[in-house]
């Protein structure tokens, strides 16, 4: 599931699938489709379910944006989360991984670019 | 934005995950598989590819795409690019395959995958069609994009599709006319002139009562 550029981006301008500019930005928000997160370095503590009230879709134990009624389980760098995966705080190169209807052997590391 | 910091998160719908990679269950780790669902070329990531050779090689795919080759491409400069799965660096068939797997569903996509190392094709023409082709050593993701351009253009004419290749860009950002365009435009055209003048050489002559108006299609024939 494609997690979009420009969440958290106003007015985003965009090249191709890339957010170049915008007119302002919330201390979260997505530049390009890859899923990867960049957050304001004075930022106060953010959580999964920030990003998803910016993108404005649902997050819950058993809803994950369009998908409802089966449990949605949490990886962070690999390892099982129990709970509400909307309370998972988003930390430096975290790689999170939600999966629902099923289970796929999660990432547990992801290589960055600079930043 | 200053002063950033970075996370990343997948969301995988596992059933269809599942359905679309069997036998590699780690999907959705590479940045490429989530831009060539958007976008026609996954350039990389660190190192910036220049904007001359962005637009020379956006325009080659669009008239590929144009001319019924929709060919997408894959630029992997660092193993940055390959996100969660960086042990596929330098081993541009085997990220190729997997890839395909990642962003086809219901159609087998024409993917054209570029590292150092080579080239990795899927249901885009056999290797040999890009035999001879040099990836560029000394100009990091330029170089690729140059090497990505030549390639979709001898792929398409491979594929009965050829297409006009726009100019590679020099390297103070210039543009000057690759040989590829020659190679690709000139060829096809030459083996069509070729055709006809083989045609021509072994088609029954008609040496009596052959008319004005014979000799006028024979003429434009030829031309």
């Amino acid at each position: 599931m494609l997690i979009p550029s420009g969440i958290g981006v106003v007015d985003p301008h965009y090249d191709g699938a890339f957010v170049r500019r915008g007119r302002c930005y919330f201390p979260l928000v997505t530049l390009d489709p890859t899923g990867v997160v960049a957050i304001r370095a004075d930022a106060p503590p953010v959580t999964l379910g920030d990003l998803f009230t910016l993108w404005g879709q649902p997050l819950g134990p058993t809803r994950l944006a369009g998908f409802a009624a089966h449990p949605v389980h949490a990886f962070v760098n690999g390892r099982p989360v129990a709970g509400d995966p909307a309370q998972i705080h988003l930390r430096r190169h975290d790689e999170v991984v939600l999966e629902t209807t099923g289970y796929v052997v999660p990432h547990d590391s992801y290589r960055f670019a600079d930043g | 934005m200053t002063g950033i910091r970075s996370t990343r998160l997948a969301v995988l719908l596992a059933g269809l995950a599942l359905l679309l990679v069997p036998a590699l269950a780690r999907a959705d780790g590479d940045p490429a598989s989530d831009v060539l669902l958007i976008s026609n070329v996954s350039y990389p990531f660190q190192q910036k590819t220049s904007k001359p050779f962005v637009a020379a090689l956006d325009l080659a795919v669009a008239r590929a795409k144009t001319a019924g080759f929709p060919i997408k491409v894959a630029i992997i400069a660092t193993p940055v690019d390959l996100g969660a799965i960086p042990e596929l660096f330098a081993k541009p068939q085997q990220y190729a395959t997997f890839l395909e797997k990642e962003i086809s569903y219901n159609t087998k996509p024409l993917l054209l995958v570029v590292m150092q190392a080579g080239f990795g094709l899927v249901a885009s023409g056999p290797p040999s069609a890009l035999a001879g082709l040099q990836i560029p050593t000394q100009r990091g993701s330029d170089g690729l994009a140059i090497a990505a351009i030549k390639a979709v253009g001898l792929l398409a004419a491979h594929a009965r599709h050829p297409i006009v290749l726009p100019p590679i860009p020099a390297a103070g950002g210039a543009s000057s006319a690759g040989t590829s365009s020659i190679v690709v435009f000139v060829a096809p055209l030459a083996l069509v002139l070729l055709v006809a003048a083989v045609v021509g050489f072994t088609r029954p002559s008609r040496s009596s009562g052959r008319s004005e108006a014979d000799d006028a299609s024979s003429t434009g024939e030829s031309a």
